[in-house]
């Protein structure tokens, strides 16, 4: 990072030297690099702390995250929640009904889906619930209250839904036409003990493993939806901070980002390997 | 923004592994035929061909450039600046008094050349990346794809806004940047399939013949490649487009005053609240037709260079 | 009245390209307590036969006919009332011990399921009572096994553990396809006599689907060949065996190794089996049959009964004699 051109405070007005070198001995910024990155990593690794921002003087990157980062997880796991349960049952019922008229409509849906990616959805959303109907405020969050929760929701989890949906699906058909789902049939099992008994563990293996990617997915949309339903979450800290070169505060994000990526991938893959008997640790 | 459907690709891998040699020329005519019997892509072919006659044709249609301002009607947008054949705004203006029509002729070209060089790019890397690393195999192999793993469990659009932000916003960067991305999923099918194929008799022969690694790589194993590589290109195309869509959608991508489709969806999403609904639908529409375009193009060459069903 | 009576059952698939008969109107009843074989090669309809009178068809799949149990209509029948029977009076076996299994549920679930279904039990005791079948099909640590997940066993203790499931509700038909094929061959001759004893002690009717003559000598007290989705002979095990009427089963015969007769030299039938899509006109064995008369490439020959409860479908009467074949 440091290779980049420019600094933090680099900006039209040239300071004078004396004020640059006292600002930069602040930040600990006239340290040698690997000084620079030693005091970093003891800090988050023995306090948490990841550092003052560079660019707010009164915030510290810790401010940051905490002010933005508990609306980003509330609307996200909102979001998450809905693509996963939407996603799965959409895949179920249009895998028992399949070639049905629902099967089509939900096949198409996942298809149109593609093409909807959470920064086209949120405008048609606006133009639908807030221009048209008039029923959501268009933005804003006001505390989590749920009319600001609905169009962010939709907005990030409805290309996911539609992913899932069509795995499931597709991973449904192959599991019910399989061997142990015929010797299913054959002890005289209901199609609900069949679908939920016998194929529900092995169809969902592979929408899990699609869960990994959703996940990070779904923290880099919501740059786009705090930017454009203005809901305050850290996505929009990200952005500015990276348009404002306050690299403690891109480091913060990034690192906690990555952190939490890791983390939910071993969530699934310790639900991959509780559901899936072949795998034993 | 999206998986491709992985499955089916790697299904279609072994699929071609497995395909006899010999056949490989009837395997291409075989598929164009095929291709062109697939009604939804030879339409998408139509659709996408009128999309980029549009955009190099457009400025000999229009008296206005994609920067100019048209002072006459500021001020009065959202009356004069509809689209209409007598202002010869065909698409109406942008918020500034710009010529939309002439902005997504533009914003057209700037989108496919992302889709396109970016693909190239993460298409040519893959390759050559996954084509070492099957080729070599042990602990060559192991060591690589371990490399892939860790990127691949990287929020990837972080990663891509910081080179963007420390590099500055550039296209070419931006060209990179995709490309530097994309190329991990490209890799690890290529792999797969060179497993496959440096098990085959004519590798050993080439190896018994004399020739060396970089020879057998290049003339023999990327050859049998080709297929699977034509297809995942093809779908790749529409996610770069997605990804740079997103990115501009920030802010963050083609800079004024060129365009591309997502920095207009952004301008006209920003617009939503007065009523100027043109400003984003008009957009959109070539979006969605472009990117529904690319996906059935690539389905399409998928089915139809798939050997399974023959 | 009989246990088991088919009639004029046809099952056909609906394909791209058309509609392909993969069983054309073929009829038998079975007894209680009888062994019944049905043989023929892949493709020739005798899987899915029964699977037709299960409901067990894929989803492109269209029986008519009747198939009647205990006098019970079972095709059209809803599948809440089927699944009163299936399972129950009549189980199957199928043929892959290593699929048929649910890989992601315990050797115990699988097991109790059908008795808590079934027979009304609590789990307790139907968790008992599968200890106790996976011992009468003479599986070892019983008590041990029942508690693993079916990767963790072989073959050979898989099949048993299917015919321990198909057994535990004491049905009065145990349908098994192919129960054998997929087993090493040591194996496979535990598995027969497993079969045959079991079938016995529980009073039920056996029919055993197979492409193998050696299997059928054994157990079976009757038995079907089936052609290209028709049967063309049934009747007695010794009637078939030491006086068939039918080319096919002449071939078949001639293909198969002997124990009583080890000089024997094996003759394969000429060709291969026909694709149901495009079947020869006529008889669709005549591009294969050393019999052939001029009618068999013109008109199918229907089944008919002669005088002993044989029957048979093929125009030629005369005795059937192994023909040399030229420059040997």
């Amino acid at each position: 990072m440091h290779s980049a051109p420019g600094g933090p405070f680099t900006s039209e007005r040239k300071l004078p030297e004396q004020v640059l070198a006292n600002i930069e001995a602040k930040y600990g910024l006239d340290q040698p690099y690997y000084k620079q990155l030693t005091n970093y990593v003891v800090g988050i690794v023995t306090k948490g702390d990841f550092g003052p921002s560079f660019r707010y003087k009164d915030r510290s990157v810790n401010d940051v995250i905490a002010q933005g980062f508990p609306v980003t997880l509330k609307y996200g796991i909102w979001s998450f929640i809905v693509a996963v349960s939407v996603g799965v049952s959409l895949g179920i019922v249009a895998a028992i009904n399949h070639n049905s008229v629902f099967d089509y409509l939900a096949v198409g849906f996942t298809i149109g889906a593609q093409v909807l990616p959470n920064f086209v959805m949120a405008p048609i959303l606006v133009i639908i619930f807030t221009l048209w109907l008039g029923w959501l405020p268009g933005g804003g969050w006001n505390g989590g209250q749920w009319q600001y929760l609905i169009m962010p929701v939709i907005a990030l989890s409805t290309s996911y839904m539609a992913s899932i949906a069509r795995i499931m699906r597709s991973s449904m058909l192959e599991v019910l036409n399989s061997n142990f789902i015929r010797t299913a049939k054959a002890k005289g099992l209901s199609n609900r003990q069949i679908i939920f008994k016998h194929a529900l563990k092995p169809a969902l293996l592979p929408v899990i493993s699609y869960l990994g990617p959703t996940f990070v997915l779904m923290i880099t949309g919501s740059v786009v939806i705090d930017i454009y339903f203005s809901t305050g979450g850290i996505g929009r800290e990200f952005v500015n901070a990276a348009l404002n070169r306050d690299y403690s505060v891109i480091m913060g994000i990034t690192i906690l980002m990555g952190i939490l990526t890791i983390t939910f991938n071993m969530v699934v893959d310790i639900l991959y390997a509780w559901i899936d008997p072949k795998i034993r640790y | 923004m999206m998986v491709i459907g992985s499955k089916k690709i790697t299904q279609m891998a072994q699929n071609m592994a497995n395909y006899e040699q010999g056949k490989s020329h009837s395997l291409w005519v075989d598929a164009r035929r095929r291709f062109f019997k697939n009604k939804a892509a030879l339409i998408s072919l139509i659709v996408l061909t009128l999309i980029v006659i549009f955009s190099f044709g457009a400025p000999y249609v229009t008296p206005w450039s994609n920067e100019e301002i048209d002072w006459s009607i500021l001020g009065s947008i959202n009356e004069k600046g509809m689209p209409s054949i007598a202002s010869k705004h065909y698409f109406g203006t942008d918020d500034l008094g710009r010529d939309l029509f002439a902005r997504v002729a533009q914003g057209t070209q700037i989108s496919l050349m992302v889709g396109f060089v970016g693909a190239f790019i993460a298409v040519i890397v893959g390759t050559l990346y996954g084509a070492v690393a099957g080729y070599f195999g042990g602990r060559i192999d192991s060591v690589m794809m371990r490399i892939v793993d860790i990127l691949m469990s990287i929020p990837y659009m972080f990663v891509l806004i910081l080179l963007l932000v420390v590099f500055g916003r550039s296209i070419i960067m931006l060209f990179v940047g995709l490309g530097l991305i994309s190329w991990l999923d490209m890799s690890r099918i290529v792999r797969g399939q060179t497993m496959v194929i440096k098990n085959k008799e004519f590798i050993e022969a080439a190896i018994a013949g004399g020739s060396n690694h970089l020879t057998i790589i290049t003339r023999h194993i990327i050859p049998n490649l080709l297929g699977i590589v034509i297809v995942y290109a093809s779908l790749l195309v529409p996610l770069m487009i997605l990804t740079e869509s997103f990115i501009s959608f920030l802010g963050l991508g083609v800079q004024e005053p060129n365009t591309s489709w997502g920095a207009l969806i952004s301008d006209g999403a920003k617009t939503v609240l007065y009523e100027r609904l043109w400003q984003l639908f008009i957009p959109l529409a070539f979006f969605v037709a472009g990117l529904f375009s690319f996906f059935f193009i690539g389905d399409g060459l998928r089915d139809a260079l798939d050997p399974k069903d023959r | 009245m009989n246990l088991f009576e088919v009639k004029d059952l046809s099952v056909d698939f609906k394909t791209l390209t058309g509609s392909v008969k993969a069983v054309d109107n073929i009829s038998f009843n079975i007894g209680k307590a009888e062994t019944v074989a049905i043989v023929g090669e892949s493709g020739s309809g005798k899987s899915q036969t029964v699977l037709a009178a299960l409901g067990l068809l894929a989803e492109n799949g269209v029986a008519t006919g009747s198939v009647k149990f205990e006098g019970q209509e079972l095709l059209g029948l809803e599948t809440k009332e089927l699944n009163k029977i299936r399972g129950n009076q009549i189980s199957m076996v199928f043929q892959d011990p290593m699929t048929s299994l649910n890989p992601f549920m315990r050797i115990s679930s699988q097991m109790i399921e059908v008795l808590t279904l079934h027979k009304g039990m609590s789990k307790t005791d139907a968790l008992k009572e599968s200890i106790r079948m996976l011992d009468a099909v003479r599986l070892p640590d019983a008590k041990q096994v029942i508690t693993r997940f079916p990767h963790e066993l072989s073959g050979g203790m898989r099949q048993r553990v299917m015919i321990a499931i198909a057994l535990s509700t004491e049905p009065k038909i145990l349908i098994a396809d192919e129960p054998t094929t997929a087993l090493d061959v040591t194996v496979q001759a535990q598995m027969l006599e497993l079969f045959k004893g079991l079938t016995k002690d529980f009073g039920a009717a056996l029919i055993l689907i197979t492409h193998d003559l050696g299997v059928v000598a054994g157990i079976a007290d009757r038995m079907m060949v089936m052609y290209a989705g028709r049967l063309v002979e049934k009747g007695t095990i010794d009637e078939l065996f030491y006086s068939p009427h039918h080319p096919y089963t002449f071939g078949l015969l001639h293909s198969t190794p002997h124990v009583d007769n080890p000089e024997m030299r094996l003759e394969p039938i000429d060709g291969l089996p026909p694709s149901l899509e495009n079947l020869p006109s006529g008889c669709a064995f005549h591009p294969r049959c050393d019999f052939k008369l001029d009618r068999c490439l013109i008109e199918a020959p229907p089944l008919h009964k002669s005088a002993n409860g044989r029957s048979n479908a093929c125009f030629y009467k005369g005795e059937l004699v192994k023909r040399s074949k030229a420059g040997e």
